[in-house]
């Protein structure tokens, strides 16, 4: 048997961590039940083992609600998306590059066919052109500038309800703890402040044309009824206040809400 | 039950694949605390490993299509979020926000010389557990890795060499002397 003590010596700390197969953790087994020292080593290889099991039964749950963790990741997908996007603008401006020399094109061959009319005919024609263009252009206007308010507008509240999302995100991540407070306290001085300059923000889309985004007003209001909520936060918040507002967020299935909204605003 | 939580892995991933944003909320809640054990078990630090448990599941979003759709997800991710932890923790170990070696002075909080029954007792407490975070986090990298596959994921030593990339033998070896060295800076403290 002392033949092969070194071999087997050296397969203690598997037999303790049950990583031999049957017949070769019993001839081990053996050999450490008639080996002082290796059965002292077996048995300090144990301890360390069993450490180890109830060290990983512990239970660790997830240091944010799992719905939180969720947001994150999707946010982090978005972010990733829209760093991507650039790419796209080359191609675009190849796009609007050709479009343009197709115009130049139209308004050459518009300027060669004008020249080629005869002067009394053009100065009569020119003054009936002039006199509907004029009555023309003032209504156009009045319309063009109109679509683009609205335009405009419905781009703000894209953008409102996408900041409004980040910080629903980090407030319900949030994992800065509060130095001088209870430990499970975090800060969430950055949330609250960008919830109120939010807050502000909206009252101003809202006040400005309300008739462009009243689709949108469901999932708008709703999320000004959490905004009030973070925005009231104190500094540094008990854990479970930022976690009820986080469950109250996964409720509603705000985040995904916004992120259709927020397409269906945009969208030509 | 959640939309999803019935399917298979591979139905999910095959989900995932075609777009379904539903699926990666299923295999989120299915593999989310088993991937956050495994970070945990390595980094010894919650915030870590939840950015790596974060981490795996946007890889996973990003490479789906790419994913061998006959491959085990629960592999894959387990394999991703190892790596991953192996990563954090160099990262971290190059801005030196924390220290890896095992110092003696830490080492004076191990509880002096239990019993068998009173090892057990000792378990749960908190000097132990610190101990032990510190002990894990003395071995080196294939070590801990091996070891934190092993206790918390509870992988086969064919499993873990697979997932790792590594010979059997090296896994045998590499878990060995994990032990021996935890073995022994445990027992420095009670002698």
């Amino acid at each position: 048997m002392r033949v092969f003590h070194f071999r087997y010596q050296g397969r203690l700390g598997l037999l303790a961590a049950n990583a031999l197969g049957a017949a070769e953790s019993a001839r081990v087994r053996a050999h450490a039940a008639t080996c002082e020292s290796c059965g002292e080593e077996l048995q300090r290889l144990s301890d360390a083992v069993r450490l180890l099991e109830a060290d990983a039964a512990l239970d660790r749950p997830l240091p944010i609600p799992s719905g939180a963790l969720h947001a994150r990741v999707r946010a982090e997908i978005q972010s990733k998306r829209r760093e991507e996007s650039p790419a796209v603008a080359p191609r675009f401006a190849v796009f609007v590059a050709a479009l343009g020399l197709v115009g130049a094109g139209v308004l050459v061959v518009g300027v060669v066919t004008r020249f080629s009319r005869s002067p009394e005919a053009e100065t009569a024609s020119a003054a009936a052109r002039a006199d509907t263009a004029g009555r023309e252009t003032s209504v156009g206007d009045v319309a063009f500038y109109e679509k683009l308010e609205k335009a405009h507008a419905r781009a703000s509240a894209a953008r409102y309800l996408a900041e409004a999302q980040d910080v629903l995100v980090q407030v319900t991540a949030a994992a800065a703890d509060c130095p001088d407070s209870p430990k499970d306290s975090v800060d969430v001085t950055r949330e609250a402040e960008t919830s109120r300059s939010l807050l502000q923000r909206r009252a101003s889309l809202v006040a400005g044309s309300p008739e462009a985004f009243v689709a949108a007003r469901g999932v708008m209001d709703e999320v000004e009824g959490l905004l009030h909520q973070v925005a009231e936060l104190p500094r540094c918040t008990r854990r479970t206040q930022v976690d009820a507002i986080a469950r109250s967020v996964d409720r509603k299935k705000l985040l995904m809400k916004i992120d259709l909204v927020a397409q269906e605003l945009v969208a030509p | 039950m959640e939309p999803g939580n019935g399917d298979s892995d591979r139905a999910l991933l095959a989900r995932l694949v075609e777009g379904d944003d539903e699926a990666l909320s299923a295999v989120m809640a299915r593999h989310e605390r088993r991937l956050y054990g495994i970070a945990y078990g390595y980094l010894r630090n919650p915030e870590d490993a939840l950015e790596v448990v974060q981490d795996v599941f946007v890889k996973l979003f990003q490479l789906s299509p790419r994913i061998d759709a006959r491959a085990e997800l629960g592999a894959w991710l387990t394999r991703v979020a190892i790596n991953g932890a192996i990563d954090r923790y160099r990262q971290r170990k190059r801005r030196g926000a924390r220290e890896v070696a095992v110092e003696s002075e830490d080492l004076q909080h191990l509880p002096s010389a239990p019993s068998q029954d009173g090892a057990l007792q000792k378990l749960h407490n908190e000097d132990s557990r610190r101990l032990l975070e510190r002990s894990l986090l003395a071995l080196n990298e294939t070590q801990r890795a091996v070891v934190t596959l092993r206790h918390f994921s509870d992988l086969s030593l064919d499993e873990i060499a697979s997932t790792l990339g590594l010979r059997l033998g090296t896994v045998k070896s590499s878990l060995n002397r994990a032990l021996a060295r935890m073995k022994t800076a445990i027992v420095e403290v009670r002698s």
